[in-house]
């Protein structure tokens, strides 16, 4: 019963983060989602080349 | 924005029309063995949204097109010579100055004393025409406090014109001769909106593309002060109050992307193969966003353009394109 219930919780605020992160996400405004993603692509192609 | 964040699986339907249209562009090119895919890219999105229309399904993820573009354009600072911006930086900053201040009071003077246009929509159509199309006319008319009537119809006009100057441009451009460097600069002066023009940059050359885009963002770059000004002449005499944080809120963040890609592909030592790989993510991005543009294109527009903002916006592109020709050919 305690183990459930503790798992229940961390379920929770697993879907929680992931909520909050998604929604910070989409708060975000375009240009700087454009910048972040544009620099993690660079950084990205940087480390293979 | 929507109140709600959009899951992947909304989003996934609009992508793979992005995706499928695109790899047909590329097809395209390769079988007929001449044009570029973003040509393509846009003529497929506009046949399908002025033919059977994009499905409500996937407009959400065709609507990712506008971010898509916004990343092209960051990765496409890998592909600027910074020696060759700060060599050209000043004189385009000066021409975007001038095009920008002489471009908004010609179009409240068109739009004011000759077609007899009244109330917000001058400011819609001048900020729309001379700095970065539909997004200066939504920032300017939330400021303003403009009509939804109003801002129908300076959209409507400012998304014809798009579609005309993305055929028109590159036609011109081959027939007056232009050199790439000055076409590019010429585009990025005298058309609206960014995509469009980066569209236009690009089917004339690669070389036309860097530099349309690199000057349709040193103009993208002022719309905070324009907004500004605007919002403080229509604040006098009335209660509300604009403040220097405007300026900061309407600034195109990935402008800051841009540099900073253009900063570390600018970096002693960085590999060729970097800028390669960059430029390939940039050119694919851009090839789905044009889709995603041409979606856009709606010959229903032309009916919704009231035909005094479309006279005023076609006199202010003609004086504009021809006095930005003359300069360009002089000083490029």
């Amino acid at each position: 019963m305690g183990n459930d219930s503790m798992k229940i919780q961390q379920d929770l605020s697993a879907t929680s983060s992931v909520s909050t992160v998604h929604r910070w996400w989409y708060e975000l405004e375009r240009g700087w989602q454009a910048t972040i993603l544009g620099l993690a692509l660079s950084l990205a192609a940087l480390a293979l080349a | 924005m929507d109140d709600e964040p959009r899951s992947v699986k909304v989003l996934l339907p609009g992508l793979l029309l992005l995706v499928g249209f695109g790899v047909a562009a590329e097809l395209s090119v390769s079988v007929l063995g001449w044009g570029t895919p973003l040509i393509f890219a846009v003529l497929f999105g506009a046949v399908l949204s002025n033919t059977y229309g994009v499905p409500k399904s996937l407009e959400p993820g065709v609507d990712t097109y506008k971010l898509l573009l916004e990343i092209g354009i960051v990765l496409l600072g890998a592909s600027i010579s910074l020696s060759d911006v700060i060599d050209a930086g000043p004189r385009i900053l000066g021409l975007t100055l001038a095009v920008v201040a002489f471009g908004i009071l010609l179009v409240e003077f068109l739009a004011r004393y000759v077609f007899g246009l009244s109330g917000r929509a001058p400011a819609l159509l001048a900020t729309g025409s001379s700095i970065c199309g539909v997004s200066a006319v939504l920032a300017v008319a939330g400021t303003i406090d403009a009509s939804e009537n109003d801002i129908a119809y300076a959209t409507a006009t400012i998304l014809v014109f798009d579609a005309l100057t993305l055929v028109t441009f590159p036609i011109a451009g081959s027939v007056l001769d232009m050199s790439s460097v000055a076409f590019g600069i010429w585009s990025g002066l005298s058309m609206f909106s960014t995509g469009p023009v980066a569209a236009a940059g690009f089917a004339h050359s690669q070389t036309a593309g860097e530099w349309a885009t690199l000057t349709k963002l040193t103009r993208n770059s002022l719309i905070g002060l324009v907004v500004l000004t605007y919002s403080f002449s229509y604040s006098l005499g009335s209660d509300k109050r604009t403040s220097p944080r405007t300026f900061w809120n309407q600034f195109p963040k990935f402008l800051i992307g841009f540099f900073l890609v253009a900063a570390i592909a600018n970096f002693p030592g960085i590999s060729t193969g970097f800028v390669d790989t960059v430029e390939m993510i940039s050119d694919w991005l851009f090839v789905l966003a044009f889709v995603g543009l041409g979606c856009e294109i709606q010959a229903k527009n032309l009916r919704q353009t009231g035909i005094r903002p479309f006279l005023t916006v076609l006199l202010y592109l003609l004086i504009m394109a021809t006095a930005s020709f003359l300069v360009v050919q002089t000083i490029f």
